[in-house]
């Protein structure tokens, strides 16, 4: 820091002591900087420095020389040789030389940095000053505050083409354009309260009449009620100007409207240049919004980056290349064919990549389309032709394969050729008379011709002829479409051959039908009445099933709703005979056991109706599965053995060796049967024993014995027995128990599984039970069985 | 493994029949069981939040909720999983029985009983549950 402060302070000595006038002004003449030498020569070295140098220092006359050489800094010039004239503090006169350049501070020009060398009073002209005044190609001058040129020099009339004189001494507005008269007045009153340099356009006329814009830049001083100028000719500027500005809006046109999306990108990949096109496809119709903004900005990461490559292959290539992209458009993908090309800058470097692209995804489509029309053609089953009507004798120009199967003639052999080939000589069908008069009028026909086979087979050919027309409705080509329809044509002949002989039959076929209407008729009422009957029948058969689920609904909840009080009246009973309620005298239990054994009876007696009422109501199913007959004798013994034993009696079974151990039937309904009529023998034996025998019946049955020595059947009731409510005595009712309908339920069980029963009895001795039952061997199990049984 | 002697047992008895409910109870209770009875499916529940018993024995046609939906609902009650329900039911037709088994009741005793065999199907019951 200290040493830059000490560089500021050497650069300013330094200064000081060169032998030059130094000085930094800004724009509008305000002194911003003067060195020693400058003060001692101007003396001011006792007074202060004016603010002002342009106003205060400079001489009045040299002031549009000092604007005219500042213009040209001002604009592009990085500095310029100055003479000039100024006053010192005591009014002395001093003729200042050197250059003057532009002073930049912080990259913008404020102002400028002249540096003088003094030439003195001695050497100071007025010529030098008229010379250079004269020679400058700027227009120079000075106005009075009334409007008045007081003095010109020669560029003037050189720009205007009216000799000077007779352009000083007149009001300035006198030259000036009518429509910017109003304008300049404006700006000539306001140019009275200005002392800084100000600038203005407007147009003057030339002595010729034409037009001439002419640039100012002008100063005022109010002391001397005097403006400064330097005024440029700037005509030919606009002109190009305008011209350039012109060529902008053609080239923008042309990009807007050329149906391509077009946008030119820097080497940054930004966009510098859109056409309205580009806008409207990839961004929402703002050009200038999307200028700037890079492919990423503005489509996919994915998209932007094979757009991005295929930038650097045009740039690598420094030629112009075609490629398709893909490109988001319309909220679709479509295809774009674009043009890229590098555009070079003068020294040949490129500086932006252009891309004109077209979209092409409808061509695509249309591609597509024709495509799959010339396949259509290609394979017709229909034979297609096509003829030119612009050639002479209107040759074919193609034939499908479909036509070459039809006609037997090649494509080789036809094309070129008129199709009247296909006739051969029968020339005379009113056919082909038909075909010239439609051909003649350009209208398309249908017809069915006799034609030939190449191999001059003979086919009925169904022509479609069509004319094909161009955009100027001239007639170009002829379009035909052929079908052979000679199969069809001759069974229509034999049809119609056959068609004579059937009338005559239907004739007779009539009387015949006739009849059998009648009879029909009759079958029909039948049938009617009889679907009546079926219906009923429907019906009825519906009614008795629901009857039947009434029935066993109704069934279902007697069991339920009888059992539950016996449960109570078993349960009590037990519980008192148990002694769980202290003890019972003899009489008691006597009672008791009575009531224990009556309800026993009763819940018999209930098992056995419902059972009963379930085999009436149909309900009593019989479930067929395979099962161990020995297991089952074994299942029965166990249940029966008690009852049988509290009598004294024996249990004896006997079982058949030759009967199959696995078989088929219902085990549960068995099983109840052969309980039952276990029970039923207990009951009316009292002394012996009781024995169940398994035997082999033939290949096809087997025989379930139940043998005791009972009291016996006499052989008049051994038919009855069978039936509800019977037994043998009714008075042995009391004394044995039962309720009768035991060997009903067995009967029907019996039967229902397909079996029979019948009864061998003698008084006194016993009675035998034999139920016959069909043997179904479960062969398979029986197999499995045997090899295990045999290792 | 359930103990075998009534001693030990809780037993809930669930039937809305006050009679049935009366022979059970005295039953079990007699020879020695702590017996809890509820006359439907709700009670039986409401019981079941109070205590656990060795075991149950539901009615299955009972007001308010039946043994079936009670059985459904108990079974869902994690702590229930280890104690047996066994159906004490006057629906004794054919096929009752496989109907209570394949529901999943571990036993059956048709009403009406006689004590020796319920006891012997309890008996078993414990005997043959978590087998």
């Amino acid at each position: 820091m200290k040493s830059f402060q000490n560089a500021g302070t050497i650069a300013l000595s330094i200064l000081n002591k060169l032998d030059y006038l130094v000085q930094v002004i800004d724009f509008d003449g305000q002194i911003l900087f003067f060195n020693e030498k400058y003060q001692q020569e101007l003396q001011y070295d006792t007074v202060e420095m004016p603010q002002n140098w342009l106003r205060e220092i400079l001489k009045a006359d040299y002031v549009p020389l000092y604007l005219a050489t500042t213009q040209l800094l001002h604009e592009d010039d990085d500095a310029a040789e100055i003479l000039l004239e100024v006053m010192t503090n005591d009014g002395q006169t001093r003729i200042l030389q050197g250059e003057i350049k532009p002073y930049i501070d912080a990259g913008v020009r404020i102002g400028y940095m002249a540096m003088f060398h003094k030439l003195g009073q001695q050497t100071a002209s007025n010529n030098q000053y008229q010379r250079m005044f004269n020679m400058s190609v700027d227009m120079l001058g000075i106005a009075t505050f009334e409007g008045i040129f007081e003095t010109l020099n020669p560029a003037w009339e050189t720009t205007l083409g009216y000799p000077l004189d007779e352009m000083i001494g007149q009001p300035f507005i006198k030259f000036v354009h009518p429509d910017d008269v109003e304008q300049t007045v404006e700006e000539s009153k306001k140019s009275t309260q200005f002392d800084t340099i100000q600038t203005f356009e407007n147009r003057y006329i030339h002595q010729d009449g034409s037009l001439r814009w002419i640039s100012w830049h002008y100063i005022s001083n109010s002391t001397l009620r005097k403006t400064y100028f330097v005024a440029r000719d700037i005509t030919e500027q606009r002109r190009q100007r305008q011209l350039l500005h012109e060529a902008k809006e053609q080239l923008q046109a042309i990009l807007d409207n050329s149906g391509t999306v077009i946008g030119l990108k820097d080497l940054h990949g930004r966009y510098i240049l859109v056409n309205q096109e580009f806008a409207d496809r990839f961004g929402s119709g703002d050009k200038i919004a999307l200028l700037g903004k890079t492919d990423a900005d503005i489509f996919s990461e994915d998209i932007a980056n094979y757009l991005t490559e295929n930038d650097e292959k045009v740039l690598h290539s420094m030629s112009a290349e075609q490629f398709e992209e893909e490109l988001p458009a319309d909220g679709q993908t479509n295809t774009f064919l674009t043009t890229k090309f590098p555009l070079l800058d003068a020294q040949g470097e490129p500086y932006s990549v252009c891309m004109i692209g077209k979209d092409i995804t409808y061509r695509k489509i249309t591609e597509i389309q024709l495509s799959l029309r010339n396949q259509a053609i290609e394979h017709s089953p229909s034979a297609i032709s096509i003829a030119d009507a612009r050639l002479v004798d209107m040759p074919l120009i193609y034939i499908n394969p479909a036509f070459e199967q039809t006609t037997g003639y090649s494509a080789l052999d036809v094309i070129g050729r008129n199709c009247r080939f296909l006739q051969g000589t029968d020339r005379d069908q009113p056919e082909i008379e038909e075909i010239r008069t439609a051909l003649k009028n350009e209208q398309p026909v249908s017809v069915i011709i006799r034609n030939y086979h190449k191999d001059g087979t003979m086919f009925y050919n169904e022509l479609r002829l069509a004319p094909i027309h161009n955009e100027n409705n001239i007639l170009t080509h002829y379009v035909g479409i052929s079908s052979d329809v000679t199969e069809r044509i001759l069974t229509e002949e034999k049809i119609q051959a056959q068609n004579q002989a059937l009338v005559r039959a239907n004739q007779d076929l009539a009387i015949a039908r006739q009849a059998a209407e009648e009879a029909t008729r009759r079958v029909r009422e039948k049938n009617e009445a009889l679907m009546t009957v079926n219906q009923e029948l429907a019906l009825a058969r519906k009614q008795a099933e629901d009857a039947t689920n009434l029935k066993s609904q109704f069934l279902a909840t007697m069991s339920h709703e009888l059992r539950t009080p016996l449960n109570a009246i078993i349960g009590y009973t037990e519980i008192q005979l148990a002694g769980m309620t202290g003890d019972l005298t003899e009489e008691q239990t006597d009672y008791q056991q009575r009531v224990l054994a009556n309800a026993d009876h009763l819940l018999e007696l209930i098992n056995d109706i419902l059972d009963l009422s379930k085999i009436e109501a149909g309900r009593m199913e019989i479930v067929n599965k395979v099962y161990n007959l020995p297991q089952w004798i074994s299942d029965i013994e166990t249940q029966v053995r008690v009852v049988v034993e509290e009598k004294g009696l024996e249990f004896k079974s006997d079982y058949d060796e030759r009967m199959p151990e696995i078989i088929i039937g219902d085990p549960a309904r068995t099983k109840q049967i052969a309980i039952n009529l276990i029970s039923n023998a207990a009951k009316f034996t009292n002394e012996g024993h009781i024995r169940l025998q398994i035997r082999k019946h033939g290949n096809d049955a087997w025989k379930l014995i139940i043998e005791d020595t009972g009291i016996g059947i006499p052989s008049h009731l051994q038919e009855t027995i069978f039936e509800e409510f019977r037994q043998v005595d009714s008075s042995s009712q009391r004394k044995v128990g039962g309720t009768g309908l035991g060997l009903s339920i067995v009967r029907k069980l019996t039967l229902m599984m397909g079996g029979t029963i019948r009864v061998a009895s003698q008084v006194g001795k016993g009675s035998t039970f034999t139920i016959i039952l069909p043997l179904i061997v479960d062969n398979v199990s029986n197999k499995a069985m045997k090899s295990t049984t045999e290792e | 493994m359930i103990s075998q002697d009534i001693n030990q047992w809780t037993v809930l008895i669930v039937d809305d029949e006050p009679d049935n409910l009366g022979v059970a109870q005295k039953v079990l209770s007699f020879n020695g069981a702590d017996v809890h009875i509820a006359r439907n499916g709700l009670e039986g529940l409401a019981v079941l939040e109070r205590l656990k018993p060795t075991f149950i024995l539901l009615d299955l046609s009972m007001p308010e909720m039946d043994g079936w939906e009670m059985f459904t609902k108990a079974r869902s009650i994690e702590t229930m999983d280890d104690v047996p329900i066994i159906a004490l039911t006057a629906h004794a037709m054919a096929g009752d029985r496989e109907r209570v088994v394949e529901a999943g009741f571990d036993g059956y005793i048709p009403k009406p009983f006689r004590i020796d065999s319920f006891l012997e199907e309890i008996h078993n019951c414990l005997n043959n549950f978590g087998n």
